[in-house]
């Protein structure tokens, strides 16, 4: 019947590359077992892991200065002393007002920047802390939780005056694979929004069948078949808040509850069927708050679940394609950082959580996270090739040169219910582009 | 495509499209009549040429935009933006025909709406089921990496309870539960569709609030008890009532609970499931917190179990009980409510004494023992259940009295008990003043006022627990969880037999103490 239709039309081949995901094995909560304990466990990790590194980079830094405790810190006497920061801010909202406020169905975060020009930093170990002076730290730019190598001396008021700064610096990296020959694309996208008002479903289903092949012609299609891998970077449903008030539910109400993520999986699973796709969880998402974030549940993807192509992700994600690494997040950290620091776009967040190489150093201060005990998973250990936060305003990129070599391609995921935008990102070269969808008709 | 089979389609586009209103996209037609989407959208092009007035169109442009020569661009235009939508873009760029309908919607999104139901009800299809969604057929790139687990995969196989809640709440109506264990049930049920697994998991926490259907107990009972406790009280309260049941010997006349129980026990006289020491531990565990939420039951309820729990088997056997399980009665009796059940109990007793009386030379001693249980809530029943369940002697007895239960004719279950007096089940449906709609097992006898009396006071739950009692008396004795099992079955298909309208939200917690 139809079969001699379909041998008349070119079919294109999707092409496959290799995929690996071991490194989200540190972001999954599975085996820690939560015995009361408080978060300074996980600052002295963190401490201790960035401090070896900072102790080994410090003789190529500044060879001629001793390296000492806070306490040991003498007046007049220049060393460099590595501790966390810490930022005293005065407009940051203590747990309590929040508490006090009225606790609302609607918890709408209005992204509040904090900051006032008297924030101060402090310099914290495990001996003790002192404050910081002096205008090569700008308490704008950094925020508590870093890790940094401070040179300088102790003045007669008690303060450490500081003269230069050392950040950890980009991670080492893993050669990236030079021999690839063909075009392959991961399309990033995230905010997808499904259930809210905003979001218009026939820009989804225009973006998913573009990468499953049904739009365009035949060499639009041959384009799409160059699609390797789908990720979906958080906040894919949104549902309808007013209805999560600790009451039970009456029928009709849950079914208003469960039809975005009805959608959502029968989009998913028409993705599924052609390309292999990772889902993450967001900010909005039906999974747990503190970072890391665990993958969504299959439960939620009955249609889609069955599928090899299909997987659920922690949010922090790292994978790998093709030996390329991808590290990227929901948004969570890069919209704390906007909270309690400024920049002049994302991307300089971006940059600098890589440069100071932890994804997340505001938590467990203002982010939510699980208080771990033996280790710090946002350490970034190995230089990513690409790095990507969803969920922000716009879309946004740039190519970061590391001191040894490294290239990395940052890239902020705008929200596709916003912008009907996502990111396709080469392998060959890391160059980039972006699949645009609109339904202007009228 | 032959010809004809061309013009057959673009005779139903037509029709669709100006008839129906509908919209039809080329992702709708390719899917409907099995097509390629390069094939549907050719339709779609010859369609507007041969129809094109009259109708409107969408068009899909796609391509690289002239601003942004290396981004991939996709736009929907109408017929009348086509023209500067095409200035947009350079270079090589592709024209086609998204959609063909009446007329174009305000809200671009109604677009895709007849296209996302025909996906939805693709995705209804049974997870076994291959389909042009799932195996994403029509598209113009093949991937052969794609593979498809059918093997109950979408279904985590979590602890039996989830499941097993899952499934009541599914099918309350359906036979499925009937159908082997509970477990292949729910494997089964997973595999059935996607769609009920979602509704599946989005019905689980809603379970509390679901209704105790007899369906539900009978379901409830095989999971270990305590896992029930998680889903809320009504299962736990399910299970625990379908634990009493099987001793069948809890008195009935203390409170609410202790009605329901008597109710339960009634029924299972003949049944005599003799629950294993484990699973009638577990009914225990929750019957502290059953007694809390009973405690809300409503009195009324209570009191007409009390008037059901009027056999004398039922008296016979709370003698037995209360020998062994003292302790028990005093925990109970703190939880219940005072007066009105016990005046309840007493005219029960006296209903009850009279129809022992004839039947069994116990009746006195019995009306006696009923009003001893007054205090006795249904909690402590069930622990005393539990504790006969380890005397054979008690054991023994219940039998003998559970042989002697009455048998219902009109629900077509065996006569167990020559000895019984001749008592007949029927059943009345009537709404109660609390506007819920209440089947009543009426026992019919020669002393039938006495009976009538008792069944007007029945609540729903009674009615619930009588017919599961009469199902599961009519029900061969198996040993303990077989029996079990056969219970929960028996009575649901008594509830059916009976016709028993359960609403759902009406909350029927004593009718899981009354099935097993």
């Amino acid at each position: 019947m139809e079969s001699m239709e379909i041998d008349s039309e070119k079919v294109h081949e999707r092409k496959q590359s290799e995929y690996n995901y071991l490194q989200d094995e540190r972001f999954e909560i599975q085996k820690e077992m939560y015995r009361g304990q408080q978060y300074s466990q996980i600052y002295f990790a963190r401490l201790h892991l960035m401090r070896t590194l900072l102790y080994s980079l410090a003789p190529t830094w500044k060879p001629h200065l001793p390296v000492c405790k806070v306490l040991g810190l003498e007046e007049g006497k220049e060393c460099i002393i590595v501790g966390t920061l810490f930022k005293h801010m005065k407009l940051k909202p203590c747990v309590l007002d929040e508490y006090s406020k009225e606790r609302s169905v609607t918890p709408l975060v209005k992204p509040h920047n904090f900051m006032h020009p008297d924030d101060n930093l402090i310099l914290e170990d495990e001996s003790g802390r002192v404050k910081l002076g002096g205008s090569a730290l700008s308490p704008a730019i950094y925020v508590t939780g870093v890790v940094v190598a401070l040179h300088g001396k102790e003045t007669s008021a008690g303060e450490f005056f500081v003269e230069d700064v050392l950040e950890a610096g980009l991670p080492p990296q893993i050669e990236r694979p030079i021999d690839l020959q063909e075009d392959k694309y991961v399309v990033l996208l995230s905010g997808l929004c499904i259930g809210s008002k905003s979001a218009n479903p026939l820009q989804f289903q225009l973006l998913v069948d573009h990468i499953t092949g049904h739009l365009g012609d035949e060499e639009e299609q041959g384009l799409a078949a160059q699609i390797v891998h789908v990720v979906i970077a958080g906040n894919s449903v949104e549902f309808p808040r007013k209805l999560i008030n600790g009451q039970n539910l009456a029928s009709k109400d849950q079914s208003t509850l469960y039809e975005p993520i009805r959608e959502l999986d029968i989009m998913l699973n028409q993705i599924a069927a052609g390309v292999s796709v990772d889902i993450m969880p967001g900010l909005n998402d039906p999974a747990n708050f503190a970072l890391p974030q665990q993958p969504l549940n299959r439960c939620l993807f009955p249609g889609s679940a069955p599928y090899n192509t299909f997987r659920s992700c922690t949010n922090p994600h790292s994978f790998d394609v093709d030996n390329i690494r991808f590290l990227g997040t929901s948004g969570q950290n890069i919209d704390d950082l906007d909270k309690y620091s400024e920049a002049k776009s994302k991307l300089d967040f971006v940059e600098r959580t890589l440069r100071w190489r932890h994804l997340a150093p505001t938590a467990p201060n203002t982010l939510g996270c699980y208080p771990f005990t033996d280790r710090d998973p946002f350490l970034i250990e190995t230089c990513p090739h690409v790095y990507f936060v969803g969920n922000q305003d716009k879309y946004d990129n740039r190519l970061v040169k590391g001191s040894e070599g490294q290239l990395v391609r940052l890239i902020c995921i705008p929200k596709f219910c916003e912008t009907g935008i996502a990111v396709a990102v080469n392998l060959k070269n890391l160059e980039y582009h972006t699949l645009s969808f609109s339904t202007q008709i009228s | 495509m032959t010809l004809t089979r061309t013009l057959n389609v673009l005779d139903e586009i037509e029709s669709l499209v100006s008839d129906q209103l509908q919209v039809v996209s080329y992702k709708w037609l390719s899917r409907n009549f099995s097509l390629s989407s390069n094939t549907a959208k050719r339709l779609l092009k010859d369609f507007v040429e041969k129809h094109g007035k009259g109708f409107e169109v969408v068009y899909i442009v796609s391509g690289c935009l002239k601003n942004r020569p290396s981004d991939y661009s996709v736009k929907l235009a109408s017929s009348t933006q086509l023209p500067e939508v095409e200035k947009e873009f350079n270079g090589k760029y592709s024209v086609h025909i998204y959609s063909v309908q009446a007329s174009i919607p305000i809200d671009p999104a109604a677009i895709w709406n007849a296209e996302f139901v025909q996906a939805e009800e693709l995705s209804r299809q049974p997870s076994a089921t291959e389909n042009c969604l799932r195996g994403n057929r029509f598209c113009g790139i093949s991937n052969s990496f794609v593979k498809r687990n059918i093997e109950g995969t979408t279904g985590n196989v979590t602890a039996p309870r989830t499941e097993s809640v899952r499934t009541t709440v599914q099918s309350k109506s359906s036979l499925d539960f009937q159908k082997g264990t509970v477990l292949s049930n729910q494997g089964k049920s997973f595999q059935h569709s996607s769609h009920q697994a979602k509704s599946e998991t989005n019905a689980a926490p809603a379970q509390n609030q679901s209704v105790k259907s007899s369906s539900d107990k009978e379901k409830s009972f095989p999971v270990p008890p305590n896992k029930k406790n998680g889903q809320g009280e009504k299962s736990v309260t399910g299970t625990g009532g379908s634990l009493k049941n099987m001793w069948g010997r809890v008195p009935v006349k203390t409170e609410d609970k202790s009605a329901k129980t008597e109710v339960k026990n009634h029924s299972t006289d003949h049944s005599v499931s003799f629950v294993p020491q484990c699973s009638v531990i577990g009914a225990e565990d929750q019957k502290p917190s059953h007694d809390a939420d009973k405690k809300g039951g409503s009195d009324d309820e209570n009191q007409d179990v009390n008037f059901k729990r009027a056999p004398k088997s039922e008296n016979r056997k709370r003698k037995v009980i209360f020998d062994f399980s003292d302790e028990e009665y005093e925990d109970v009796i703190s939880l219940a409510s005072p007066s009105s059940p016990k005046v309840n109990s007493r005219t029960d007793g006296d209903l009850n004494s009279e129809d022992s009386g004839p039947e069994k030379p116990d009746a006195g001693v019995s009306r006696e023992i009923k009003s001893d249980e007054q205090e006795v809530s249904k909690e402590d029943r069930e622990k005393t259940a539990s504790i006969d369940a380890s005397t054979t002697l008690s054991m023994e007895k219940i039998q003998a009295i559970c042989s002697e239960a009455e048998v219902n004719p009109s629900k077509g279950r065996i006569a167990e008990a020559p000895s019984l007096p001749k008592r007949k089940k029927t059943l009345k449906t009537r709404i109660d003043e609390r506007g819920r709609e209440v089947t009543e097992v009426v026992w019919e006898e020669t002393e039938t006022k006495v009976k009538k009396e008792e069944d007007t006071d029945t609540n729903k739950k009674l009615n619930d627990g009588k017919n599961a009692n009469a199902v599961n008396r009519a029900q061969k004795k198996s040993p303990a969880i077989g029996n079990a099992a056969a219970t929960n079955i028996g009575g649901k298909v008594g509830s059916k037999k009976g016709g028993n309208v359960k609403d759902p939200k009406q909350g029927n917690i004593m009718s899981f103490f009354k099935k097993v």
